[in-house]
């Protein structure tokens, strides 16, 4: 989505045009919801629906480039994961197995994992991150919020999101690798 | 592939990783540049480790194409989108749709309670404790009724509104949080806001005379303005006059009870309260706002309230950690943590927001928590106890 454009559907969204609303959600929702997935699993559908009313209720009120809109609308989205969270639990944490990346078989596992990995197997993957781990890679990669927007976001530091994201990337990298070398011993 | 075969991996070594497959392998160290590379592109950037290749992979897979369950409910969401439209002139709110009107039906039949019986039946049937807890609570707060019941369930309310949100909106958005301006529940402690169950039941602690007496004046307000009581509230004063046709005469017996409840709310009349409020201010917890003035009332005034909560023995609430002031701190500023990251699991939650006095305090109380001498600022430390080990 070209920034021009974004700034043009977002002023008709603000003006009431639900054309231009309906663009915003076709491009923000996939990544809400796969971020939603990872981070509150079982209510990311209930989730994002009450993200995308309050949307709905502030959004006259925003004011920003497409970033900022971004990080706004994660913002929101994490607002109501912090109050879900309160009243349902916390998302449990599971041990990477080969379930995770939807391929069956396994005598040629590791060959699959990496040609054939899946969004849903990715996400699952993510999703065996420590949850501020996992929330931070979503951040970045899939809300594609930069280093600072996703520091103030979950209120750390710069330097402390880094070192989430370096820890996130090598744990993922570890893990995948175990992964490959227990393929070879099946 | 690459470790395919690969001799490197001896079995000791295979089953260690399998078993643990968080652990730290000796790798080649990957510079920070070439890690934002990796997450910005999801490709493998030149002279970083190809070990990095499946990694780069999951990062472009989680960032795939939208896919068709992503973008169902946009009927819905424009749906909504219209009437919010409709709605603007008037400020109202976002009609919700079908999914998330259920949970609010509840509420709304708990405010229509206290439509059909009036402005003063309300004020009344809140005197006599018998409206639900949430409103109740609100009452409590804003015209010195008895606080809820504990222990009192009633219909309805949902234990979470979907609506407000507890954490502070965006700088970019100036609506504030509706919590604040209409969640009634938020005004008395969460410790003391029981979760509704369907039915409600009865208050055993009011004296039935001044139950009575509420539930009278609330007859009496709801006659004068020409509509019946509905409910719960008839059917108790039904329950007491001794049927529907006797209330008017029953009503004329009841005198209005001599003391004020509101002034001489001791601890016989709200034992819960008063056990759960003394638990938090034994345990050395700074006490604010609602929690502190209900303390107070409970206790008779301010001098007394160490005289009254010194009957309530100190619970020992926090495993593995002493009880002196400084550990209390220590896990305050741990839980504080945790809240701020999202991290914190429930049954940390309830704990927090005890200390805290409440929910909707937690934020200000977790602003008054110091970080503990000693405690060192890196980042896996703040993490509280129960967080998941980095």
């Amino acid at each position: 989505m070209a920034a021009s454009s974004f700034e043009q559907d977002l002023s008709a969204a603000q003006s009431g045009d639900e054309v231009a609303f309906a663009t915003l959600w076709r491009n923000l929702n996939p990544g809400l919801v796969r971020y939603l997935r990872v981070v509150a699993k079982p209510a990311a559908e209930d989730v994002a629906s009450e993200t995308w009313l309050q949307i709905i209720r502030s959004l006259g009120k925003f004011r920003g480039d497409e970033q900022s809109f971004r990080a706004w609308v994660f913002t929101i989205a994490r607002n109501k994961v912090t109050d879900w969270r309160r009243h349902e639990g916390r998302r449990p944490t599971e041990e990477i197995t080969a379930e995770h990346f939807d391929v069956a078989g396994s005598d040629d596992t590791e060959q699959r994992v990496l040609d054939q990995l899946s969004t849903e197997g990715a996400l699952n993957l993510i999703a065996t991150l420590p949850l501020e781990q996992a929330e931070i890679i979503m951040l970045r990669v899939v809300a594609g919020l930069d280093v600072a927007a996703v520091a103030k976001l979950v209120h750390k530091s710069e330097g402390a999101v880094r070192v989430s994201c370096h820890r996130a990337l090598t744990r993922l990298r570890d893990a995948l690798s175990t992964l490959a070398a227990g393929s070879v011993t099946r | 592939m690459r470790s395919r075969g690969n001799a490197k991996w001896s079995p000791s070594v295979l089953m260690r990783e399998m078993h643990t497959p968080f652990g730290r392998r000796s790798s080649k160290p990957a510079h920070l540049h070439q890690l934002e590379s990796l997450l910005r592109t999801g490709t493998v950037p030149l002279g970083m480790s190809s070990d990095w290749q499946p990694v780069a992979d999951v990062l472009r897979a989680a960032n795939g194409p939208a896919r068709p369950s992503e973008l169902t409910g946009e009927t819905a969401i424009l749906a909504a989108f219209r009437r919010a439209q409709l709605d603007v002139p008037s400020r109202r709110p976002v009609t919700r749709p079908p999914m998330l009107s259920a949970l609010l039906t509840g509420k709304l039949a708990a405010l229509a309670v206290c439509a059909s019986v009036g402005v003063g039946g309300a004020a009344t049937a809140a005197y006599a404790n018998v409206l639900p807890a949430p409103i109740q609570g609100f009452a409590h707060s804003a015209i010195d009724a008895p606080a809820p019941h504990p222990d009192a369930s009633h219909s309805g309310e949902p234990s979470h509104s979907p609506e407000p949100s507890h954490s502070p909106e965006p700088s970019h958005s100036p609506e504030p949080s509706h919590s604040a301006k209409t969640e009634p529940t938020r005004s008395v402690p969460q410790s003391l806001v029981p979760k509704p169950s369907p039915t409600r039941t009865e208050s055993p602690e009011l004296p039935p005379s001044t139950a009575a007496y509420g539930l009278c004046r609330a007859y009496a307000e709801a006659t004068a303005h020409g509509v019946q009581l509905v409910g719960s509230l008839q059917e108790k004063l039904v329950a007491l006059a001794g049927g529907a046709a006797n209330i008017a005469a029953f009503c004329a017996t009841v005198p209005k009870p001599t003391p004020n409840p509101s002034e001489h709310h001791d601890a016989s009349t709200n034992p819960v309260a008063t056990a759960e409020l003394c638990k938090i201010y034994n345990r050395g917890a700074k006490l604010t706002g609602p929690s502190l003035e209900l303390l107070v009332r409970l206790a008779g005034g301010t001098d007394r309230v160490r005289a009254l909560c010194s009957a309530y023995p100190t619970p020992s609430p926090v495993p593995t950690v002493t009880h002196t002031g400084d550990a209390t701190s220590t896990v305050a500023f741990g839980l504080c943590n945790g809240y701020r990251h999202g991290t914190l699991p429930e049954k940390y939650l309830a704990m927090l927001d005890q200390l805290a006095g409440g929910a909707d305090h937690v934020a200000a109380f977790c602003a008054t928590v110091p970080q503990p001498t000693g405690t060192p600022h890196a980042e896996p430390s703040q993490a509280p106890p129960s967080s998941p080990v980095i």
